[in-house]
């Protein structure tokens, strides 16, 4: 191969690789400016906010009329509401905690043996306040 | 309606009649008109709103407007509240709660205040509903409500009835309780038959309650004490409220997909939760879940007492054993 021909294929080479580092800086620049003007768009119209509704307005099914296709149809809503309202339930902040409960006392018991004592009388404790009877919480 | 007061120790306690059970109200100090009557003012407002036996009650008219084919109601923002709630109990419960069982409570002859009915007292032996075989499946309609803001209003589409009874007591629990705490300024307790809601500071040693079968049978019945400090407890239970109905006994917690009673396993629930609302939808989620609540409860790490119907008692999450 002539001197002449290799260089006329170096030129055409160079400018095949200048073409191709052409074609990917433009796709490049062409996603990256798709993106930025859909960021753009998104932000200069934000739409208008419609009022809080709760419920699966797009749930609007036909009426399932087998057992089988009723059950996948409440599936289904059950799926679509639960992504439209809070799922979850508070669990409480302290759990509930054992107690002792005494019934009023009706009889009163022995009274204890005063024991002998050398050390001075102390005042008498106040007697402690009865306790209220517990609130009941049951089937209503 | 009857009312009882008793003065024991620091605690005032004042119990009446309403919404078809017993109210109780409990709190430190002397006896405060102010606090009565913030709890019966919470109690009529959800009676007028929420009821299913009151003919000029949003709720009737709701359901009126759903019986003509549905369409939208304009209603108080409490109204709006409360079926607001019913969805999310929906939601919460993945349909096991269903707000709109209406239809079927009548069909199965619930159809006024329950203590009108043929009643079936506590004592009686469970089980004769597990003989009830479920022919065809229900679908859930509750998706289909609509529930909106500024103006308050609800939307039905046709063939619905609302049924709010559990999940509106609570709330009416909850909010009794902080409108009572706001007018005593200290800690207030407010019960309405197993649903139980505390606001403020509680006593020391916390509010003590008695979970049972049936809170009528007052805190010598079997069950267990417990104290709370804050929060809210609820009951749930297939042995009260129940009543035949051509030859068959009945009681008020109905399986969704059958729209029958639930059978069981479980004859009395109690959960604890942070608010009664939340605590009144495990509860009555649990007994119609089954056997599959104990899994659902621990999802939900909520404390729980499950009493199956053979009388053996588990407790769950963090209720103490």
């Amino acid at each position: 191969m002539s001197r002449t021909t290799r260089a006329s294929t170096a030129r055409r080479d160079a400018g095949l690789r200048r073409l191709r580092t052409l074609n990917r800086v433009l796709i490049g620049a062409a996603v990256a400016g798709t993106g930025l003007l859909t960021d753009v768009a998104a932000h200069a119209f934000p739409g208008h906010k419609r009022p809080a509704t709760t419920g699966a307005a797009g749930a609007r099914a036909a009426t399932a009329t087998s057992p089988r296709e009723s059950r996948r149809h409440t599936r289904h809503r059950r799926h679509r509401a639960r992504h439209h309202a809070r799922a979850t339930l508070r669990a409480p902040a302290h759990p509930p905690t054992t107690t002792t409960h005494a019934a009023p006392a009706t009889t009163s018991a022995p009274a204890p043996t005063p024991a002998v004592t050398t050390s001075a009388p102390q005042p008498a404790a106040p007697a402690p306040a009865p306790t209220p009877a517990p609130v009941v919480s049951g089937g209503s | 309606m009857t009312a009882a007061a008793a003065h024991a120790a620091e605690l005032w306690t004042e119990a009446w009649e309403a919404l078809g059970t017993t109210v109780v109200v409990r709190h430190a100090g002397a006896p405060d008109p102010a606090v009565t009557a913030a709890v019966r003012g919470e109690l009529a407002a959800i009676d007028e709103a929420a009821s299913r036996f009151r003919p000029d009650s949003e709720l009737s008219r709701l359901n009126a407007l759903s019986a003509r084919g549905g369409g939208t109601l304009r209603t108080s923002p409490l109204f709006a509240e409360a079926v607001r709630l019913g969805i999310r109990a929906a939601v919460v419960s993945d349909g096991a709660v269903d707000p709109t069982l209406g239809a079927p409570l009548v069909r199965l002859g619930y159809d006024r205040d329950w203590r009108e009915l043929d009643v079936i007292p506590t004592e009686a032996p469970l089980g004769a509903e597990v003989r009830i075989v479920v022919q065809e499946r229900r679908a859930s309609r509750w998706p289909e409500i609509e529930v909106a803001d500024d103006p308050p209003r609800v939307g039905v589409p046709g063939g619905v009835a609302l049924d709010l009874g559990a999940t509106a007591k609570a709330l009416a629990a909850d909010r009794a309780a902080r409108s009572a705490q706001e007018a005593a300024g200290g800690g207030v307790l407010v019960a309405l038959g197993g649903d139980i809601a505390t606001c403020g500071e509680p006593p020391a040693g916390g509010w003590t309650i008695h979970v049972t079968d049936d809170h009528r049978d007052g805190p010598e019945a079997p069950g267990q004490t417990v104290s709370i400090r804050s929060g809210a407890l609820a009951t749930s239970s297939i042995a009260t409220r129940r009543w035949r109905h051509a030859g068959r006994p009945m009681h008020h917690i109905l399986d969704p997909d059958s729209a029958l009673p639930v059978r069981g396993p479980w004859r009395t629930v109690s959960v604890a939760a942070e608010t009664c609302a939340d605590a009144n939808i495990a509860a009555t989620a649990a007994m119609v879940l089954g056997v599959e609540a104990p899994e659902w409860l621990a999802r939900h790490r909520l404390p729980a007492r499950l009493v199956a119907l053979d009388g053996t008692v588990h407790a769950r999450g963090d209720w103490p054993r």
